[in-house]
């Protein structure tokens, strides 16, 4: 007898051709955004009399040429990724937590607190409490809109907002005040203790433990979303409120959830920010990088795989603009018109389509009036 | 805390402090009452803040080219109506979602005017000499004692925005496009089969936020001041939204709304003004804290009708 | 009669659907064609075409001889077409003189000339007897009511061709009789009609000639008064129809559900159920007849915990639940068939799999302490999708795939699937064919034998009278009586849902 040789069945031809089709069915949207936002913002460089080949290349090389950069821009992706997984919860409630912005500085200012007036404690119970501070403070400043939405029915959009435009006045406020460094010129607070600190682990590339939190939490939020009932229940809930109301599903307590989840897990990554990176908070702390974790979701399709990739996109974008202000002296104020161009494609590329077939329409609808008005 | 209760009074038995209250309601009812017919119509808008912040950053640099602030007024309504064309062509015309575009477009806005602004006036954000809009003292009524002072010597926008109170509401419930725009808003469907053009309506609306707060923006950037700086409008947009909510989509309900935000405005300069041992962070929370109490306490169950913030599509399967 | 509009080969096809094949028929002047066909026959769609809200992919409209496109409703109208749709295309906020008003060029220029169309709006009520306050708010009107304003509407337009989509299903017998008259009065005018309709017994009593549909073809046009309803059954359902459904004789048990004095809200505000009692037997089907918006939606809610009881109580095996969450009523034996499908039922976005244990899944076999159990999903599923014949590519194929029929088997598997002690079936056929109303009719059977108890809420009498062993019937939240079905008939019922109680009626039992 023969012994025959068997392919495993995800090897097979046919299999891989239809993996990669749908692998590129998933894929295609986001990357023809991002390629369609690039090539607009190149056409705005050259208006402004910037070479926008020369731009790229700055900003390619500033954000993965060297292995400094690379450490930059994978400490610039860590607190991105974290928070657009937090974004990616909430929007599968059908809830847009563009409260984000604002959970990360509070839950930041509840690290700090923690790190700098809290000492004497070994690291291994320092990292974790300061980390936990960090996380209730997010939720806290998640609960309002929470309450609001669960409870109330009220969009959580404005409130959001206008709550980040506070947390933005209270940490200016709190860099001034109550935990300002003594004796320094500029505003910021003073450093978290030795014990608060996350390790570095390459000392070149200033990477620190924090990326295999980050690892480990995107797992995390796959399996919760896809293999617990509160995940089930928040998915069943986004995608139809009244059904899964009639199924029994506690409509008020999932919003709830997936509300408080989201406003952890942004003031975790404000906070591994700090005890891994940065140690302190200045005014500007984090600033924009809400948006960004939003845009960065998104194009990650809200999936926490795709929050992956997406995060690191934005993360190089990041650095990379830093590096092209540098050398080219291209505002870095550019990359928020890249991250709004590719939020708005990434939103037309799932409805284009029907957009055209209405303009379709809509032609003929002016030849038909056109015929039938002189005869009326 | 006599001395604080003191110097609230002081505040509230101000003559200026109600001139202020009247400037600072300015921008947010001007956007309040722009927006509300595409409110109506069924969009939900907070790009509002985006085109405001266009307006601005627009009146400054025409102003400064051509001299005349009038000038720096109209090209700030048209800079803003063609990003507020944008964002009709994104959720009409194309169906996205109404925040996420608006959100975006928020973000565009804030980037692309920080960008033109720089590179236009450099890095510095060094103030370029112009010359505001004027004001104007109303003859006869500005001569009123105390009242003159407080209502009518201010700027024209200002007169505007209050004239423009009635104006919309005559517009939204006495007329013949009035009632189309508040069906468009509330079933669509019925107003397209009755020959309403559900888009177009959509889009006109839009085209009339942009125009509007492009000319809050203005005032803000060449009215009230005579300077740009990046993100100047802080939330009015926003604001503006809520006063509208807040009145029940109705012009005069959002009137009151406005109002009451133009005074957490006004009452957070003074007591800046007057230090008053409060950092001045806290103050400048004001608007926003009264905005949120604002719906915590006064905003119920929003839902008035099924197809507000959503997209609208004619041909749909429909199989019987 | 000269000939007023033609179809000729109309084709529309939607992704996976020929929903209408090569469809010709004509309609002459003072004419009311009665366009046959079962759910899915693609009438509407045909109709839709004809209106301008859906463009065919191929064939030609003729009017009055010439060929005409038409891109949208507007286009429609001008021509002289109108239609009432099955949901009325109103809008509710708004009096009865501002939704005819709109899309009228007004005659003082912007402003609203509200005054003006209300007096030729009197006259024209007056002269077809279509009775509606001028100045009323939609939604407050009963649903006859709107129908007559829907109507009005197109009147106003001075239209020649009048399309009404099931006009009947929102009405009671006596109003449809009214409904008759009033199209009988404007075919004497010289307007046409199209009625769109799968009740045979409106297609005999009102057309002057019928079209029949089935499968997007149309099978034959014919005479009423050549043609037998037995004959269109045939025609229609393109088989030998059987009706009838074998039930057991009632073997009555003990009390599963008890309402007693139940009073609750509707979405506006105002009372919806006013004091409703009656019990609900193991065994047994109690079916709830009456015209839409009379209240069943509200009771059928409040029976499943997803409306608020404002007074009374309610009972389940003995045990008040009346304040009960549906998760805590699925516990104790309770299942749910919505109304509304796309509302309540499905989350089409989800998977079959997904939406099929939903009410189930944070019970063992499903899940333990919060995490999912696969292989008991995946085997609750594979079983239900070969018991009740869902035609899906894969249990993990989105819900949105699926056809409208078997959707409506994934919400019959949910809710059927664990023998469920109390079932709350509302309006558990809408929408499906005759084939499929038929399987659905035996399961429920099945179900009562079972011992299950069964509340059946449907607006189709037909329904009611085949498979409920008691008919109790709404009026404006009201409970106007409970019959037993040996001993009343649809008179009975027809006079309950206009408003007259049982015991008024007694003397008039045959």
């Amino acid at each position: 007898m023969k012994t025959t040789f068997k392919i495993p069945a995800f090897l097979r031809l046919k299999n891989l051709q239809k993996t990669a089709l749908s692998l590129w069915k998933r894929l295609s949207p986001p990357l023809i955004a991002v390629a369609a936002a690039l090539i607009v913002c190149g056409v705005l460089m050259l208006v402004m009399n910037f070479n926008p080949l020369l731009a790229y290349q700055a900003l390619f090389e500033s954000a993965i040429g060297n292995k400094s950069a690379i450490g930059t821009t994978i400490i610039k992706s860590l607190p991105l990724l974290i928070t657009g997984l937090a974004v990616t919860i909430a929007y599968r409630a059908e809830i847009f937590n563009i409260g984000v912005e604002g959970q990360i500085l509070i839950g930041g200012i509840f690290a700090v607190w923690v790190g700098t007036k809290v000492t004497g404690l070994p690291p291994f119970i320092h990292i974790p409490l300061c980390m936990i501070a960090g996380m209730v403070g997010g939720m806290a400043y998640a609960w309002l809109p929470a309450w609001l939405k669960a409870k109330r029915g009220i969009n959580e959009v404005i409130v959001t907002l206008l709550l980040n435009y506070m947390a933005a006045l209270l940490l200016s406020w709190v860099v001034r005040g109550p935990l300002r460094e003594p004796g320094q010129l500029y505003a910021k607070t003073a450093e978290v203790a030795q014990t608060a600190r996350l390790p570095i682990l390459v000392p070149e590339m200033r990477l620190h433990p924090g990326i295999f939190i980050a690892l480990i939490l995107v797992v995390l939020c796959y399996f919760f979303l896809w293999r617990t009932v509160p995940g089930f229940n928040i998915r069943f809930v986004g995608a139809n409120q009244r059904a899964a109301e009639a199924a029994g599903i506690n409509v008020p307590k999932t919003m709830l959830t997936s509300f408080l989840i989201s406003g952890s897990l942004a003031g975790l990554a404000g906070t591994l920010h700090i005890i891994g990176t940065e140690y302190r908070m200045l005014e500007s702390f984090l600033s924009g990088f809400g948006y960004d974790a939003i845009a960065a979701a998104l194009v990650g399709q809200l999936h926490p795989f795709g929050v992956l990739l997406g995060g690191f996109f934005f993360g190089a974008l990041r650095s990379g603009s830093n590096g092209m202000q540098i050398s080219l002296g291209i505002p870095s104020t550019l990359i928020y018109v890249i991250q709004a161009l590719i939020i708005l494609f990434v939103l037309a590329s799932y409805h284009i389509r029907f957009g055209w077939r209405w303009w379709k329409r809509e032609k003929q609808m002016d030849v038909f009036k056109k015929e039938i008005q002189p005869g009326n | 805390m006599a001395d604080l209760l003191s110097q609230f009074a002081f505040i509230f038995t101000s003559l200026d402090f109600y001139a202020a209250v009247f400037r600072l309601t300015t921008p947010i009812l001007l956007v309040a009452m722009g927006s509300i017919f595409c409110e109506r119509a069924g969009i939900m808008n907070i790009a509002t803040e985006g085109f405001m912040l266009m307006g601005a950053m627009t009146a400054v640099v025409v102003t400064y080219y051509l001299g005349s602030p009038w000038l720096g007024a109209l090209g700030a309504m048209l800079a803003a109506m063609v990003l507020s064309l944008l964002f009709a062509v994104f959720v009409v015309i194309i169906g996205t979602d109404h925040i996420v575009t608006a959100v975006a477009l928020n973000v565009f806005s804030l980037g692309t005017t920080s960008l033109i602004f720089r590179q236009i006036f450099g890095a510095m954000s060094r103030t370029p000499d112009i010359t505001g809009l004027p004001i104007w003292r109303l003859p006869l009524l500005g001569d009123l004692p105390v009242l003159g002072n407080i209502l009518f010597n201010q700027s024209p926008l200002v007169y505007l925005a209050f004239l423009s109170v009635p104006i919309a509401n005559f517009f939204m419930f006495r007329t013949k496009w009035g009632l189309n725009i508040r069906a468009v808003g509330e079933t669509p469907r019925a107003a397209d089969t009755v020959g309403l053009n559900v888009y177009r309506i959509r889009i006109y609306t839009i085209l009339v936020s942009g125009l509007v707060a492009g000319l809050a923006g203005a005032f803000l950037s060449i009215g009230q001041t005579t300077i740009f700086q990046e993100g100047m409008t802080a939330g009015r947009g926003y604001i503006a939204y809520t006063a509208i909510v807040f009145g029940k989509w109705n012009p005069l309900g959002a009137l009151v709304g406005a109002v009451i935000f133009g005074f957490a405005d006004a009452l957070q300069l003074r007591i800046q003004a007057l230090g008053m041992g409060i950092p001045y962070q806290f103050a400048l929370m004001i608007p926003y804290l009264f905005t949120v109490l604002a719906i915590v306490f006064a905003v119920g169950r929003v839902s008035w009708s099924a197809a507000y913030g959503q997209p609208y599509r004619r041909v749909e399967r429909s199989v019987d | 009669m000269g000939e007023m509009l033609r179809l000729d080969n109309i084709t529309k096809s939607f992704p996976g659907v020929l929903a209408n094949d090569r469809i010709s028929l004509d309609v002459r002047e003072g004419e009311i064609l009665a366009l046959l066909g079962e759910n899915g026959a693609g009438k509407t769609t045909l109709m839709n075409c004809l209106y301008g809200q859906l463009k065919p992919d191929a064939g030609q409209i003729y009017w009055r001889g010439r060929p005409m496109e038409i891109p949208d409703s507007h286009a429609a109208v001008s021509l002289g077409i109108g239609m009432v749709h099955q949901h009325f295309m109103l809008v509710p906020v708004l009096s009865v003189v501002e939704n005819v008003s709109l899309g009228l060029a007004s005659t003082r220029g912007l402003l609203l000339d509200l005054e003006y169309i209300e007096t030729r709006l009197n006259t024209l009520s007056r002269e077809f007897g279509l009775e509606v306050n001028p100045r009323a708010v939609i939604w407050r009107l009963p649903v006859g009511a709107q129908q007559r304003v829907e109507i009005l509407k197109a009147l106003y337009r001075e239209i020649q061709l009048l399309i009404l989509d099931e006009p009947t299903a929102v009405l009671t017998p006596g109003e449809v009789n009214d409904l008759f008259a009033v199209l009988r009065r404007l075919s004497a005018r010289g307007v046409s009609v199209i009625l769109i309709t799968h009740k045979l017994e409106e297609v005999m009593a009102i057309s002057d000639r019928v079209t029949v549909l089935r499968d997007g073809r149309v099978v034959e046009t014919v005479k009423t008064s050549d043609t037998t309803p037995h004959e269109l059954a045939h025609l229609m359902v393109g088989r030998e129809v059987i009706f009838d459904v074998h039930k057991p004789p009632l073997k009555q048990g003990k009390i599963a559900l008890e309402v007693q004095n139940i009073k609750a809200v509707g979405e506006r505000g105002a009372l919806a159920l006013n004091n409703i009692s009656f019990s609900l037997h193991e065994g047994e089907i109690l079916g709830f007849a009456g015209v839409d918006g009379n209240g069943q939606q509200e009771l059928e809610e409040v029976l499943c915990g997803l409306r608020r009881i404002r007074e009374g109580q309610v009972f389940l095996h003995g045990q008040e639940v009346s304040h009960y969450k549906p998760d805590q009523l699925h516990q104790l034996g309770l299942a749910h068939i919505p109304s509304d499908r796309l509302d309540r039922a499905v989350a089409v976005k989800l998977t079959v799999e997904e939406n099929m244990v939903a009410s189930h899944i944070s019970k063992p076999p499903y899940s333990r302490r919060g995490i999912l159990n696969p292989k008991a999903i995946r085997q609750f599923v594979q079983h239900s999708i070969s018991t009740f014949n869902i035609q899906t590519p894969s249990p993990r194929a989105a819900v949105a795939t699926l056809s409208g029929g078997n959707q409506q088997r994934v919400v019959l598997a949910s809710a059927l699937g664990h023998q469920p002690r109390v079932l709350i079936a509302a309006q558990p056929t809408r929408g499906l064919d005759v084939g499929l109303t038929q399987q659905v009719y035996e399961r429920l059977v099945q179900e009562r034998s079972r011992g299950a108890a069964i509340l059946l809420i449907s607006t189709e009498l037909q329904e009611i009278f085949r498979l409920s062993d008691r008919i109790a019937v709404m009026y404006r939240g009201e409970l106007m009586g409970i019959a037993p079905v040996e001993k009343t008939n649809v008179n009975q019922i027809g006079m309950m849902m206009a408003g007259v109680r049982l015991e008024q009626q007694e003397d008039s039992l045959p």
